[in-house]
């Protein structure tokens, strides 16, 4: 995922990527409950990988490598009782897997009728409750950076982004960011690589003058959306 | 562990404020991570090394163990120890106590590795292989090793994962486990991990509450339970979850419309 993620954002045609391979593996990793585990050397298997085998699935234009009905399964028996969307069933729901859930379903189209109705008003209520000023990604926990990503992109996927307090957002964020540049998870904390990533989507997401617009649903810019795009067209089509 | 800052700032860290140092400290310190730095990548390098070679030794193990005490997340240093014994404990010629005693000797670097990092995917990943694969595990010392941790950290949901597993194997009573919950909430109301566990159990130890129509033990599970929730809601008002699990309690006691009668009036009849 992050490998194809990286190539595209560098402008490369794939042309030196294998695709059959790499989807002849993500049919060996995806498990009978639907899940997928990272390698074939054996690791947990959860919400995920399962994400990331529906991006690279999408990126690669090739879905014979994910039973996406099992997915799925398993992704819907993830809901927990508080309506958000756990690592696995009976986990408890968390922001991150919730990212990966909604992701996974929108990108096998199956978003608007996986999550309609009152189900989606119940998740959209959880997503909107994560927000204190900034987000945090479970219930009673301290607001992190990262969760500006998490729970936002959900929202923005579910097309309720407007539903976000954005001067809270923007003024939980301000106080995350370092001195020396960076954010960190909590305010005063140092920065990382991972929390500066997310804070800088934290901002994109609400349409900060300046920043590309993220494609959520894979997490690369539209730029690099539209530059897979055009590498894709020139591809046979998947038999 | 986090980054340290660079030179002349002070940051506060769990809330101990950092004494700003000077530049020829920060110098210093800078060139002892780089040190630490480059002997961790050449442990790294020693690790893929060996396992490229099919390595299936000793000091196989040895440069593992090493590696994953720096870092607990080197999973390919995890999944190559488990390669190493998997294929060790396949030959018929080992006795099944020397398979015990591999299997005690990994719980005790999974325990150290766990303590300096206890939200590890990886760690924890592997303790679940090595109880699996045990001849004897001691599953008594394992929720005790989940009692302690979920002490440290009652939001841990690694550790709260892993008991789970733990109960299955164990066989440990649902109603045993529901006693567990009730105690960690009474210790903190505050505690959505145990409630969020409770909700899971709550189901499977009174299965009344799923039979349509009005029966008394449902009613009775119910009404203690709105207690204990009232109870959490009193104490610690502006916390979540008690209000959460209060709303999913209150779906559970909606009683689901049963059509119990249709009838048709032959045309031109009145009610008498």
């Amino acid at each position: 995922y992050t490998a194809l993620c990286t190539l595209l954002i560098l402008g490369d045609d794939l042309s030196g990527v294998a695709r059959q391979p790499i989807v002849a593996a993500l049919r060996q990793l995806q498990l009978a409950n639907g899940s997928c585990s990272a390698t074939a050397y054996g690791s947990e298997n959860d919400m995920r990988f399962l994400y990331c085998a529906c991006a690279i699935s999408s990126m690669l234009g090739d879905w014979t490598g994910l039973d996406r009905e099992r997915a799925v399964g398993y992704i819907m028996g993830s809901l927990c009782y508080d309506d958000a969307f756990g690592q696995g069933p009976g986990l408890e729901s968390h922001g991150g897997s919730t990212y990966c859930a909604v992701a996974s379903l929108a990108l096998m189209g199956s978003l608007e009728t996986a999550l309609a109705g009152e189900r989606r008003e119940r998740l959209l209520h959880w997503l909107v409750n994560r927000q204190r000023l900034g987000f945090h990604g479970r219930t009673c926990k301290p607001d992190d950076t990262c969760y500006s990503f998490w729970i936002v992109s959900s929202l923005q996927l579910l097309g309720a982004l407007d539903l976000v307090d954005a001067a809270g957002n923007h003024g939980f964020l301000l106080t995350t960011q370092t001195n020396y540049g960076g954010f960190g998870k909590w305010p005063e904390y140092p920065p990382d690589l991972l929390h500066s990533y997310f804070g800088v989507c934290g901002f994109t997401l609400m349409r900060h003058p300046g920043l590309l617009p993220l494609d959520v649903a894979l997490n690369i810019s539209e730029r690099a959306k539209t530059h897979l795009a055009a590498v894709n067209s020139k591809c046979p089509p998947v038999q | 562990a986090p980054l340290e800052p660079p030179i002349g700032i002070a940051v506060t860290m769990h809330g101990v404020r950092k004494v700003k140092s000077s530049a020829q400290i920060e110098a210093e310190r800078r060139k002892e991570r780089l040190i630490k730095a480059d002997k961790y990548r050449g442990l790294v390098k020693q690790v893929l090394a060996l396992k490229s070679k099919g390595d299936k030794s000793d000091a196989a193990l040895q440069v593992c163990e090493i590696a994953v005490s720096k870092n607990p997340d080197l999973y390919t240093a995890w999944n190559y120890r488990r390669e190493i014994l998997t294929s060790r404990f396949a030959d018929p010629a080992c006795p099944t106590a020397k398979i015990q005693e591999g299997c005690e000797a990994e719980l005790k670097l999974l325990e150290a590795c766990v303590r300096a990092n206890p939200k590890s995917y990886s760690v924890w990943n592997h303790r679940q292989w090595v109880t699996h694969t045990s001849p004897m595990p001691d599953w008594r010392r394992e929720l005790g090793l989940c009692d302690k941790f979920l002490d440290l950290d009652s939001r841990n949901f690694h550790c709260w994962d892993y008991r789970r597993y733990v109960v299955r194997r164990a066989s440990v009573l649902d109603r045993d486990e529901l006693e567990f919950t009730r105690a960690k909430i009474d210790q903190n109301f505050s505690n959505y991990s145990a409630w969020h566990y409770r909700s899971t159990l709550l189901p499977r130890v009174h299965p009344a509450l799923d039979r349509p129509g009005h029966n008394a033990a449902g009613e009775r599970v119910l009404c203690d339970e709105f207690e204990l929730v009232q109870a959490a809601c009193f104490t610690e008002p502006d916390d979540q979850s008690a209000w959460l699990y209060h709303r999913w309690l209150l779906g559970r006691s909606l009683q689901p419309l049963a059509l119990c009668l249709v009838g048709q009036l032959p045309r031109g009849a009145a009610l008498a």
